[in-house]
């Protein structure tokens, strides 16, 4: 990859990251309300919009990435935040690395490993 | 409500390959992005761009509500069932080159996939059956 893509594939991992931690924030935020008023809270939590706005820019890089590499080469290079996103909930959220969710997670990185390998 | 995840979790499959496939095809005539009125109006006269807006709306609902029941690792972890899809469809649509390799490695996704998708389950329902508050 050639630096620009680079820097816009790191760019795209923090803004990824950053927009689905501030989603689940926002989810358990209004986890308690049913219906209309579950989203009529979500829209309400600031979370949501700064996974929205962090969305806004993924949107932007990836586009740029893309325009640089081929699709399923973006794709596998992109999927580097699976595990910064399974990491940040584990810290924020407290969630659990059972072994077969650890397993499974690691079964699916490495087949889109895989997938990319045989690309190039 | 198993099957309700489960279908949600198809038509967010649908969705994410929806918006992958468009921005493939308008990142092909738009180019590099340059910061230029050209660009955006390049980018915004393109009918895939629409695509990726109308697939990133309904995605979002559509997470949002899976997200109630689930914790983002392993969702986000199990969404990326879209590479097996994308990648069926790049070699169909855009003529990439689709190998055994990654055959194998699609094969591993889905597996990874279901693993979470029968532990998950079998995890919440031992939950419940704990607690059936």
């Amino acid at each position: 990859m050639t630096w620009q893509a680079t820097l816009f594939w790191l760019a795209n991992m923090v803004c990824d990251t950053v927009g689905q931690l501030s989603f689940k924030a926002a989810s358990l935020s209004a986890d308690e309300a049913d219906g209309w008023d579950h989203w009529k809270r979500l829209a309400q939590s600031p979370f949501l919009w700064i996974g929205i706005f962090a969305f806004v820019f993924e949107f932007i890089f990836w586009l740029s990435f893309l325009s640089l590499v081929p699709l399923a080469m973006g794709l596998f290079v992109g999927s580097a935040n699976m595990i910064t996103v399974m990491l940040g909930g584990r810290y924020f959220f407290g969630e659990q690395i059972t072994p077969w969710r650890a397993g499974a997670i690691s079964l699916i990185a490495f087949g889109v490993m895989l997938v990319g390998w045989g690309h190039a | 409500m198993r099957g309700g995840f489960l279908l949600g979790f198809l038509a967010l499959v649908v969705f994410d390959t929806m918006g992958q496939v468009g921005f493939k095809l308008t990142a092909e005539v738009s180019g590099v992005l340059d910061m230029s009125l050209d660009w955006a109006r390049l980018v915004l006269a393109q009918p895939a761009f629409y695509m990726i807006v109308a697939a990133y709306i309904l995605a979002f609902f559509t997470y949002m509500t899976l997200m109630k029941e689930a914790p983002v690792g392993p969702l986000f972890a199990a969404a990326h069932l879209e590479l097996v899809t994308v990648t069926v469809l790049s070699w169909l649509w855009f003529g990439e080159r689709l190998s055994l390799v990654q055959l194998l490695g699609c094969a591993c996704i889905i597996g990874g996939v279901v693993i979470l998708g029968v532990t998950e389950s079998q995890d919440n329902h031992q939950q419940h059956t704990q607690d059936p508050s």
